[in-house]
């Protein structure tokens, strides 16, 4: 009798476990699957060798999906604004994580057909560097060199504001990044 | 006392007297303060080129930033101008497309470039430049009145484009030699560097002049110990 009884609860457990696991694994699945397709106007194309896409072979981000991400701050000062500013986005990492990318190198491409040269994404993500969306608390319009700038945290790294080569970097009216 | 014999021992003292320790000293002061007065003059010319290097490289910086906003301002407007006239061909082509910016879009990059020339660090130096301020606010006031055009029925876009055009010559026949009218302004602003570089000219100029005394000086020193020397090498050959 007693042994039945053991049987029986340890068959239980087990349903439990594998219902669990089957659950966790759907639900995982689930969220790599969940890049939302954009309502609003696309302000970002991530284009290439990427991993998760929502329209056909893209990643699109409208203004809301990136609002969502965790916005990450950078207080710093510009060769092209006055004084210190505040820009806030969501990281390159945050967004590299929802997109999954397959390669390691990423070229940025600004509205008036501008792009930057091939850089790697760990070098972006080691910087911390942020595609804002935000300056001083309002969104950037494209006469404020929106709506997105990609910024790097020249605070924290007071050589980079004397580097040209990230100064090429610093693109403004960010349209698209291309994975390879 | 007047012992021959005495006599030229004395003379040896006193020769040796005259390379004894104090003498010998101040020598070796001169020398020291030789070389430290070497040291500083040439510290002070290394300091010069130093300065001089850091100043060129500043205004070729300065350049290199002001010629860029300017040709990225001109070029935008050369693109808004373009998709004027096609948007007065066609009005399809106001849209954007996987290319280019749309219409709208334009208007806003075009007046963010001209903003940069009258705001950020190159402002610092192109401000300077008598009538250029007036000149983009112009240019702003037009795109801004083409931006909220573009929402009519119709835009009337051949009007904003003679007007543009009217304000891109004026801008050549003003503006056609901008580069040279910022070189006094690159100069300018070399101010801090050019005073730290003539501190250390002075210096230059005053170490040359006490390394010139010293090295007389120090010359004529050991012009006397040798002579004292042979005098007293002299003698002893006499002797």
């Amino acid at each position: 009798m007693n042994a039945s009884k053991n049987s029986l609860f340890i068959f239980q457990s087990a349903l439990i476990l594998a219902v669990s696991l089957c659950l966790l694994f759907i639900s995982n699945l689930t969220w790599a699957e969940a890049l939302p397709v954009p309502k609003d106007r696309v302000i970002l194309t991530i284009e290439g060798n990427i991993n998760q896409h929502n329209v056909s072979n893209t990643a699109q981000f409208d203004l809301k999906t990136l609002e969502k991400l965790p916005m990450q701050t950078i207080k710093t000062t510009t060769r092209w604004t006055n004084g210190e500013q505040i820009f806030q986005g969501p990281s390159v990492r945050n967004l590299m994580q929802m997109v999954q990318p397959g390669g390691s190198q990423i070229k940025a491409t600004a509205l008036d057909g501008y792009s930057t040269p091939w850089m790697t994404i760990a070098e972006l993500e080691n910087y911390g560097v942020i595609l804002a969306i935000k300056k001083n608390g309002n969104y950037l319009r494209i006469r404020d060199k929106g709506p997105i700038w990609m910024m790097y945290p020249m605070h924290s790294y007071p050589g980079l504001k004397t580097d040209l080569s990230t100064q090429y970097k610093l693109i403004w009216h960010l349209r698209s990044l291309q994975i390879r | 006392m007047n012992d021959p014999l005495i006599e030229p021992q004395t003379e040896t003292h006193n020769t040796h007297k005259a390379l004894s320790a104090p003498k010998l000293y101040w020598i070796w002061g001169m020398l020291f303060m030789l070389l430290l007065g070497l040291s500083i003059f040439i510290g002070s010319a290394w300091m010069i080129l130093n300065y001089q290097q850091q100043a060129h490289q500043d205004t070729q910086s300065y350049k290199a930033y002001d010629h860029h906003v300017m040709l990225q301002a001109q070029l935008a407007m050369a693109r808004l101008e373009y998709r004027l006239q096609l948007a007065n061909l066609d009005p399809e082509t106001v849209a954007e497309d996987k290319t280019r910016a749309s219409l709208p879009q334009q208007v806003e990059i075009t007046w963010s470039r001209f903003n940069d020339l009258i705001s950020g660090q190159n402002a610092q130096r192109l401000l300077k430049i008598k009538g250029l301020k007036t000149f983009i606010r112009k240019i702003l006031t037009e795109l801004d009145l083409l931006e909220s055009s573009l929402h009519d029925s119709e835009p009337d876009y051949e009007q904003h484009l003679l007007y543009l055009d009217q304000l891109k010559k004026e801008f050549a026949a003003d503006y056609t030699n901008l580069p040279a009218q910022l070189l006094p302004i690159y100069k300018d602003e070399n101010k801090a560097l050019r005073e730290v570089q003539s501190y250390y000219f002075k210096a230059l100029i005053l170490t040359s002049l006490l390394v010139f005394v010293l090295y007389g000086i120090v010359l004529f020193g050991i012009f006397n110990i040798l002579k004292t020397r042979s005098q007293y090498t002299h003698e002893r050959i006499e002797e």
